[in-house]
């Protein structure tokens, strides 16, 4: 074996195991959040998850925003934080991020209602087989008129391509 | 000249003009469709005026309870869509967003106490605890805070639906500034009152007989007197106003504790919290999750389980898992039996979310010995399910099997509930 593929295996060996070692690591933090949570200590939840969710994790900024949503003893709600991170996962393609920012839109809560938004929302979390965002989508696109609907695959076809 | 032109531009004669140029217009335009135009729409007798919805004359009829095209205008009082149109003032829908004129809407974004329809149900609010932290001064920097200035909703100072104002010794009642309030440290009669709460006076007599007096004479060497350095005081318990009242948001020592409801509290906390928590789980594409509710249920109202965060928790198990009614006696759980908990939490401020769906279902034998055959799944509130034993995230809820397995083996893995809180 050459010594220049030995140096290449060496580096793929190396950025093999960099690459499952911080996987490992961030899967045990998440973990911990999770148990935290579980047992009602959405503050320390808080802390497993926000580094995890700034580094890019989609489940870690998903479950950021659903404490920050509901709050709970000792830990302050913050929906508008809480939106930011579900914006963040949705455009990113996260379904559950997306039904959720959806059903914000649709409801106008924390937020200005826009149903255009919301239909785009529901439209993309339902193709990746959300059950719930259909039911939204279908409900909600009923009372719209044919130009607000087209406005809204408009959006979410620039949405898909986008992620 | 000069009169005929005065007479035609006179008020009776403009008006004339301009009915008689419309008619004439109406009339050619009409030459195309066989029939007055106007007159045909708008002319309740006529057939085609009835099939049409959207028939224009319908709009006029802003009332008209059978005019579909009020859809169109969403904050229509008489919009007959208004059961489903959020839009509809006329919904009960306290989110309408037609409501942002009102600041105090409680769905209005700029309202600093619109919870913004999280998990948090405003309606479920726990009255006496929402009570006790409003009164407590250190509310000042809760934007719902009727006291709070900033609140625009708290906008009449003498506002009786203050409920700070009840108290007229509060010093969150603005109405307090009247002169005769004897907490009213302008007062000229609160100096001489050797008992006035309000008096910074140390030596106040009155204030030796309550250990919990910041003005108490004894206060340093009372444990019992909440200027003592120890915030977590037992005395401060029974006053709301107290920073060491563990109910009180501004207690350091209050950070994870969740204020204990009465049963009845728990009772109407459940029932008012049941259809938020259920549409929560719904997102959540396990079938579990939203089909749970149709389950027994084995306790006969929400109660705390400190095994699950110290949130209030119902217990249901679906037709296999029938023995859970035995309780301590059910023995080992056959395959397909599923347990579910519901549950909510309670804040310092009385203010009701929705917590996890906990769910367990016992396997086939073999499935995962390490759970003896359970696998456990946590739905969060947005729907998210982050974990399932032996399936996708399985690791992150390994931490149910180690909590469960601490029970006695002969209740395999099954926590059960208090003995007052059960079905029989």
């Amino acid at each position: 074996m050459s010594r220049s593929l030995r140096r290449l295996l060496t580096v793929a060996m190396i950025l093999a195991a960099s690459t499952f070692g911080s996987g490992r690591s961030s899967f045990a933090d998440f973990a911990d959040g999770l148990e935290a949570y579980d047992a009602g200590d959405l503050q320390t939840a808080f802390e497993e998850w926000l580094p995890l969710a700034e580094a890019g994790d989609l489940q870690a900024q998903v479950a950021l925003a659903g404490i920050l949503e509901t709050g709970g003893a000792g830990f302050a709600r913050d929906l508008s934080a809480a939106l930011a991170w579900y914006r963040r996962a949705a455009e990113r393609g996260d379904p559950v991020a997306q039904m959720n920012l959806g059903d914000r839109y649709a409801r106008g809560a924390g937020l200005g209602r826009d149903p255009v938004q919301a239909l785009a929302w529901f439209t993309l979390a339902a193709e990746q087989g959300r059950h719930w965002a259909a039911r939204q989508r279908d409900a909600l696109s009923e009372t719209m008129p044919p130009a607000q609907r087209t406005a809204a695959e408009d959006l979410a076809a620039q949405m898909r391509e986008a992620y | 000249m000069k009169s005929r032109k005065r007479l035609l531009m006179s008020t009776a004669m403009v008006p004339m003009v301009v009915l008689a140029g419309v008619a004439a217009g109406g009339m050619v335009v009409s030459g195309h469709m066989g029939v007055p135009m106007a007159q045909a729409a708008c002319n309740p007798c006529n057939p085609c005026a009835v099939k049409n919805p959207c028939n224009p004359c319908a709009a006029a009829s802003a009332c008209n309870p059978c005019n579909p095209c009020a859809v169109k205008k969403p904050c229509n009082p008489c919009n007959p869509c208004a059961a489903a149109n959020p839009c509809n003032p006329c919904a009960a829908n306290p989110c309408n967003p037609c409501a942002a004129a009102n600041p105090c809407n409680p769905c209005n974004p700029c309202n600093p106490c619109a919870a913004g329809g999280g998990g948090t149900v405003v309606a479920c609010a726990i009255p006496r605890i929402q009570a006790a932290a409003l009164a407590n001064p250190c509310a000042a920097a809760n934007p719902c805070n009727p006291c709070n200035p900033c609140n625009p909703c708290a906008a009449k100072v003498c506002n009786p639906c203050n409920p700070c104002a009840a108290k007229a010794c509060n010093p969150c009642n603005p109405c307090a500034a009247k002169a005769c309030n004897p907490c009213n440290p302008c007062n000229p009669c609160a100096a001489a009152n050797p008992c006035n709460p309000c008096a910074a006076n140390p030596c106040n007599p009155c204030a030796a007989k309550n250990p919990c007096n910041p003005c108490n004479p004894c206060a340093a060497a009372n444990p019992c007197n909440p200027c003592a350095a120890n915030p977590c005081n037992p005395c401060a318990a029974a006053n709301p106003c107290n920073p060491c009242n563990p109910c009180n948001p501004c207690n350091p020592c209050a950070a994870g504790a969740a204020p204990e409801l009465t049963d009845a509290e728990a009772l109407a906390a459940y029932d008012c919290m049941f259809e938020t928590m259920t549409a929560a789980y719904a997102r959540s594409d396990k079938g579990d999750a939203s089909g749970y509710s149709n389950w027994r249920r084995y306790s006969t109202q929400a109660y705390v389980s400190d095994t699950h965060g110290g949130r209030y928790v119902q217990n249901w198990g679906n037709t296999a898992a029938k023995a859970y009614g035995l309780y301590e006696r059910a023995g080992t759980f056959p395959q397909g039996a599923k347990l579910a908990k519901d549950s909510f939490g309670v804040n310092a401020k009385g203010e009701v979310s929705v917590g996890p769906l906990f769910l367990m279902e016992k396997m086939q034998a073999g499935f995962n010995p390490e759970s003896d055959d359970w696998r456990y799944s946590m739905v969060m509130p947005n729907g998210s399910v982050f974990g399932t034993t032996g399936g996708a995230g399985s690791e992150n809820v390994a931490f149910c099997i180690g909590c469960h397995q601490s029970v006695t083996p002969e209740q395999d893995n099954v926590m059960l509930l208090p003995e007052e809180y059960r079905v029989r």
